[in-house]
């Protein structure tokens, strides 16, 4: 309830295209939010920094108001370049000492404004990987000397890369025979070993493995299992202790808790030194093996994340980065004397450092790379060599294209907005056809990182767009697309709800926000949550799964009558990646792979037998599927050529199916037919090339005085 | 024995299931010495104006140091607000009381003891009573409070590969406690409580009201459920009686009202199912270190 009551506030006060309350005097509060509006949505720095000016000057007695602004308004100027952000920030540690969160993140400001990054100009950047195994690397490490680096196959399989030779090869390939997948891995101190994750989904459940190979075992050699426990559903090694006794992990189990942990190498015990319930953490174990440093959210998920050092006996913890940046990603240096870290407190992601003695800071951090980017820390060497990641960018567009009367594209694609390309996804006509509804992300988060979500409601005959910020809503390539109820009046959405995700309507007359329905088994950014309504508006059909965790492979297809608010599960069992309600919400057409390709099947929406409609070599996607208003065609997206998705029709009828003489590189989602049935709107999903770089003659010497 | 569990305590070994890190502040290190004298101190009736009342009179070790009754009575017969919590494993507590205003045990273990309708003496005469200053008081009784552990259940034993540890019917309860129960949704990890306020709608008895805010909205912490076969009555105003009502509630979505938590919603639970649920429940009780 609070969530939605903030949604609501959220919406009440932020000034969007024509909405509410525009001749109402504005709180302090809603003048704040507008100024942020204008800073984060817009763009509008300078007209941000006249609205932060004009709250200091109003803000009276309200000293922690006017700190936030002055903050606010000194990341602008930051951002502008101009020499006025320090001047702000000084005021902000000189006047407003009392108020300490916006006093320390003026002084973290400062510290990088005066200091600027050392050695800047001897340090070395290079590029050692790109392509496959580079993007197969999210999950992988450097050896202790650099040479190697794993990366995960396409296709299920843990390679290692050697960077002096230029070549790959596979260190262990799934031989379960169902579905195993490789996680993290971790080489040794003297990087002869490696120890990896591994999950198999099995018939009785899901069982985790901790793994350890020597790095010169061919593929076919057997793995030692180290651990294997019925309650681990997941298990990440990130460090190995330097006498190799111990593995350092995260293990994930069965209740959704995540402990930080040490399995004996000898005989598999563990030693759970911490329990994270729900937070993932990425850690690092000092060279000593004595101190691990993690992150962790300090309090609830909008929290920014902090860095602790825990004492590997268990004896102790200090929090060594606070917020109220976001801090994460923590790897010590090979002397120990520091821990790298990235952090967002400049407003752009950059490279830090604080300087550790006994498990405690031991002085503030240092900048070591101003804007390093959002990029995944990999490892560090004995000489200190950084190895990090650079993800593809992740770019969703929204298309529409004109079809005939065949249903075949008579144009090429065109966006169907030119706003904040490649930040748009999920597209979806409304019911008369007069508007277009999509998903953008805006603000520091735009192109996959945290940011804030807004539904963009545009007026098909103007191009008019208006925007809601929906704060707690999915975004992005894997959202399900919102729907319209059938007058055209409200939306729902998908969004956060405590730790899982629920229906969220959004009237758009008052912008008021309500929560519908949370059921369980639903993701806010996934396969799970796709959903139709019904055409009378009373029912939601949608896909959520029946495991309990991850991976999520069984799924069932529950309808949800909202005035009763009863649950009835349609079918049961089946990887359901894509659900669409006919038009006259008589059948539910649905998508899942098969053994031998994509099922596209359609069954009574009231329930019953299925019927398959197509099988699609190749294999069907996310929320890939539609139905055309005469109900004659079911929309589908199969793989093309080249890395491409193409989209198809198929007679609901049987028959075969026809190219609509759309694809797109790339992956096609959320594909809707108009009610008119001459035009058609898709999101489009790519991700840039993935790049591993190295960073050197970045660390400062042990000593040198700061 | 007790001092080899002392010993235990101290050197870091803890009962199977618990963390092997507990938050201890640096200016209050658990010693034995220190452990031994909150433990005398938390059964000293001294500490309350008439002599009637020791931490123990609500916080009986034999009930995994809760009380039986459904509200706490203090000094003269006065009765408190809420039902007297366990005192299980809060060494990894994050914030206590049932509206979790208090953010460390040192702060806590006073609060009753000046409680007008608990202990009525202020803290300053109850540390003179035995002899101490005020923080000394308050650094023996929360390293005491610290040692209370409870681990190495038939649960702990079963998800730690002794898979005959837990029956069938438990095991099947274990099932619903995660699944269909949705209970992990607020009573997880080690303690099986994420230490977070929540509605569930129990205060919610007036019309349109309720009859305690708690910490505001009707919201309490998520007591661990460690030990919970021997710490009814359940609820922070123990108006549930037994397990099995407990299960009831939950089972048909808590006292539905304007600030009710998403995360409760009707379960709809067999008879076998609510059997299973109980059964496993009681499987939380183990060793106690005390």
């Amino acid at each position: 309830m609070k969530r939605t009551f903030a949604i609501v506030m959220t919406l009440l006060t932020v000034t969007t295209g024509g909405l509410l309350l525009a001749q109402a005097p504005r709180s302090a509060e809603a003048q704040f939010k507008a100024a942020q509006q204008k800073e984060e949505v817009e763009g509008d720095l300078k007209g941000a920094i006249e609205e932060y000016r004009k709250i200091v000057a109003g803000a009276g007695t309200n000293r922690p108001l006017a700190a936030r602004a002055l903050v606010r308004m000194a990341e602008c100027h930051q951002k502008l370049g101009d020499a006025d952000a320090q001047k702000i920030y000084e005021r902000v540690v000189r006047d407003y000492a009392d108020q300490k969160e916006a006093a320390a993140d003026a002084r973290a400001r400062l510290a990088t404004l005066q200091s600027p990054a050392p050695a800047q100009a001897s340090q070395t950047v290079r590029l050692v990987l790109t392509g496959q195994d580079a993007f197969g690397s999210v999950r992988g490490s450097p050896s202790p000397d650099g040479r190697y680096l794993t990366f995960l196959q396409i296709g299920g399989a843990l390679a290692v890369r050697d960077l002096k030779e230029g070549t790959s090869r596979v260190l262990a390939k799934d031989d379960s025979g169902s579905f195993g997948q490789f996680d993290y891995s971790a080489f040794s101190a003297d990087g002869r070993q490696v120890a990896y994750g591994w999950t198999l989904r099995a018939e009785n459940g899901i069982r985790s493995e901790l793994r350890i190979l020597a790095l010169s075992s061919g593929e076919s050699a057997q793995p030692r299992i180290v651990h294997r426990n019925d309650e681990t559903i997941r298990i990440r090694p990130f460090a190995w202790t330097p006498d190799a006794k111990q593995v350092l992990v995260l293990r994930s189990l069965k209740d959704g808790t995540n402990q930080i942990a040490m399995v004996s190498v000898q005989d598999g015990s563990v030693r759970v030194l911490k329990s994270l319930t729900w937070n993932y953490a990425t850690m690092s174990l000092s060279p000593d093996g004595r101190y691990i440093a993690y992150d962790a959210l300090s309090g609830d998920n909008t929290s920014p994340s902090e860095i602790f050092v825990l004492a590997a006996d268990g004896s102790r913890e200090t929090m060594v980065v606070q917020g109220p940046a976001g801090n994460g990603s923590p790897l010590w240096s090979p002397d120990g004397s520091r821990i790298l870290f990235l952090s967002d407190r400049t407003g752009n992601m950059s490279l830090w450092a604080v300087p550790i003695e006994q498990g405690k800071p031991n002085g503030p951090a240092e900048l070591m790379k101003a804007d390093i980017g959002r990029v995944r820390l990999q490892g560090i060497t004995r000489g200190g060599t950084l190895y990090y990641l650079v993800s593809g960018v992740f770019r969703t567009n929204v298309y529409t294209a004109e079809l005939d009367a065949a249903m075949k594209a008579t144009k090429a694609p065109v966006l169907a907005t030119e706003r904040f390309i490649n930040s748009n996804s999920a597209p979806t006509w409304s019911p008369d056809g007069q508007y277009l509804a999509y998903l953008s992300s805006r603000g520091r988060g735009a192109g996959g990182a945290a940011g804030s979500t807004v539904l963009v409601i545009r007026t098909v005959t103007t191009g008019e767009e208006r925007d809601l910020p929906l704060p707690q809503a999915a975004v992005g390539n894997l959202a399900p697309s919102p729907r319209w109820f059938p007058n055209g009046r409200s939306l729902l959405v998908v969004g956060v709800v405590g730790k899982g995700a629920g229906y969220y309507r959004v009237d758009l007359a008052s912008g008021h926000v309500e929560l519908l329905h949370a059921p369980k088994g639903i993701s806010e950014n996934g396969g799970l949550g796709i959903f139709s309504i019904s055409p009378d508006g009373k029912s939601v059909f949608y896909i959520a799964s029946i495991d309990d965790h991850p991976p999520w492979v069984e799924k069932k297809l529950v309808r949800f009558d909202i005035d009763s608010r009863h649950e009835t599960v349609l079918k049961s069992g089946g990887a359901f990646m894509s659900l669409a309600l006919s038009p006259d919400g008589t059948q539910l057409a649905s998508a899942r792979p098969g053994r031998e390709g994509g099922l596209i099947e359609v069954m009574p929406a009231a329930g019953g037998e299925t019927r398959q409609v197509f099988l699609a070599t190749g294999g069907v996607g996310l929320n890939t599927l539609a139905w055309s208003p005469d109900q004659r065609y079911l929309v589908f997206v199969r793989p093309g050529e080249n890395a491409s998705n193409v989209l198809w029709r198929v007679p609901v009828a049987g028959g075969e199916p026809e190219p609509m003489g759309i694809s797109m590189t790339g992956q096609l989602k959320s594909p809707h037919v108009h009610p008119d049935g001459r035009r058609m709107t898709f999101g489009s999903f790519e991700i840039g090339a993935s790049e591993v770089w190295t960073l050197e003659n970045f660390l400062p010497a042990r000593n040198a005085t700061r | 024995m007790k001092l080899l569990l002392l010993l235990l305590i101290v050197s870091g070994s803890v009962p199977l299931g618990l963390d092997l890190y507990m938050p201890v502040p640096e200016d209050n290190p658990m010693t034995v010495e220190k452990i031994g004298l909150g433990r005398r101190l938390f059964n000293d009736r001294r500490l309350s104006r008439d002599g009637s009342i020791a931490c123990a009179s609500c916080h009986d070790p034999e009930r995994a140091f809760s009380d039986g009754r459904a509200i706490a009575v203090g000094v003269f017969g006065r009765k408190g607000r809420r039902n007297a919590p366990a005192l299980i494993n809060r060494g990894w507590g994050r914030s206590f009381f049932w509206d979790g205003r208090v953010p460390t045990l040192e702060e806590q273990v006073l609060k009753p003891i000046e409680d007008p309708n608990e202990m009525d003496l202020p803290v300053a005469d109850a540390a003179s009573r035995v002899g101490l200053l005020v923080e000394d008081l308050s650094r023996a009784l929360a390293s005491y409070v610290r040692s209370i552990m409870s681990g190495n259940s038939p649960y702990d034993r079963f998800v730690n590969g002794e898979r005959t540890a837990l029956s069938a019917e438990q095991q099947a309860g274990l099932q619903i406690f995660r699944g269909k129960g949705n209970c992990t949704a607020c009573h997880v990890g080690p303690n099986f409580s994420d230490e977070r306020l929540h509605n569930t709608g129990v205060a919610w008895q007036v019309p349109g009201d309720f009859a305690d805010q708690g910490a505001g909205n009707g919201t309490f912490k998520t007591p661990t459920l460690r030990e919970v076969a021997r710490t009814a009555p359940y609820m922070h105003d123990g108006s549930l009686a037994t397990l099995h009502d407990v299960v009831d509630f939950y089972d048909r979505g808590g006292n539905r009202n304007p600030f009710l938590d998403p995360e409760l919603r009707p379960i709809g639970l067999t008879a076998q199912e609510k059997q299973a649920l109980q059964s496993f429940l009681r499987s939380l009780s183990g060793t106690t270190l005390k």
